[in-house]
């Protein structure tokens, strides 16, 4: 059964590896590759930057940056991704 | 003919007992990764096993305590009677655990490209119910149907055999059921429902490892 929107685990992954693939990355780069709407993303970014897992450039608050925190994140997403679509199952 | 009996059926409270073994690990990997990543399926999935050893767990100990007097003749004599309520509970929380792997294919399935009962000795009886037996077959049916599914579209080893435990899962519970025909088919139960709780676990690790 196809479900129509994303977990909230597996939307905060794919902004981090938005930003990871890039190095550090703009909201809209983000917001095309991790496929959402401004305002859904900034929400999505207050969320990562309180929990430690993105961090905004000290001399340009506008550009992100992955964690150490946040590479160990995404790290174990795609462990525990595997492992559960090994079941045929999806985060 | 019992004492005989008895002396084999030790055999299904070991096997029982390495189940609750594998089925605690796969449900902790499950926990650990709910606990880091929040996922509602990682919890279904670590309830489910969870429930799983826990019932295996709970029977092993006091089948084994009421039937052989692995902590002493009184509390075997206590426990005694209590033994069809004890397989009564197991029976429903094994169906509760396969309802929660059944509702995590419903809810986070993957997307897809494309009687001979007067013969039967006693402590059988007590120890298995058929109608809950093939309930239970029922309910896997459709975890073994989406779990071979997912094989046949990714073609890997882990989903191999994570589908290839399912179904030993489901043939487990058929022998189970089918144990009045045979004596024997209760310990090919128990030897199948180990091999299934194996390949599960074999299957998680080979994800894991990528």
């Amino acid at each position: 059964m196809r479900r129509a929107y994303r977990s909230r685990v597996r939307i905060y992954y794919d902004i981090l590896n938005a930003v990871m693939s890039e190095g550090h990355a703009r909201i809209t780069t983000i917001m095309r590759d991790a496929n959402l709407p401004y305002d859904r993303l900034q929400r999505y970014l207050e969320e990562l930057v309180a929990k430690g897992l993105l961090g905004r450039h000290q001399n340009d608050p506008t550009l992100f940056h992955v964690t150490d925190k946040g590479v160990r994140f995404v790290e174990e997403f795609q462990r525990f991704d595997r492992l559960v679509r090994a079941f045929g199952l999806e985060i | 003919m019992i004492g005989i009996l008895f002396s084999v059926i030790r055999i299904d409270v070991v096997l029982e007992l390495i189940s609750f073994a594998i089925c605690a690990f796969i449900s902790l990997s499950f926990l650990r990764a709910h606990l880091n990543l929040g996922s509602r399926v990682f919890a279904m999935l670590s309830a489910g096993f969870g429930l799983m050893g826990g019932a295996m767990l709970v029977r092993a100990l006091i089948v084994g305590a009421s039937l052989f007097g692995f902590f002493g003749r009184d509390l075997s004599r206590t426990l005694m009677p209590y033994l069809f309520q004890v397989e009564l509970l197991y029976s429903f929380v094994r169906l509760t655990a396969y309802l929660l792997f059944v509702l995590a294919y419903v809810l986070y399935q993957a997307p897809r490209a494309s009687a001979e009962l007067a013969v039967v000795p006693p402590p059988v009886l007590l120890i298995y119910n058929p109608a809950f037996e093939l309930m239970s077959v029922v309910l896997l049916a459709y975890v073994v149907a989406a779990s071979t599914g997912n094989w046949r579209r990714t073609n890997s080893r882990g989903s191999g055999s994570v589908a290839l435990g399912f179904w030993a899962l489901l043939a487990s519970h058929l022998l189970f059921a089918l144990t009045p025909l045979n004596f024997i088919l209760y310990f090919a139960g128990h030897a199948v429902q180990l091999l299934s709780l194996l390949l599960i676990l074999f299957g998680a690790l080979e994800a894991m490892r990528g």
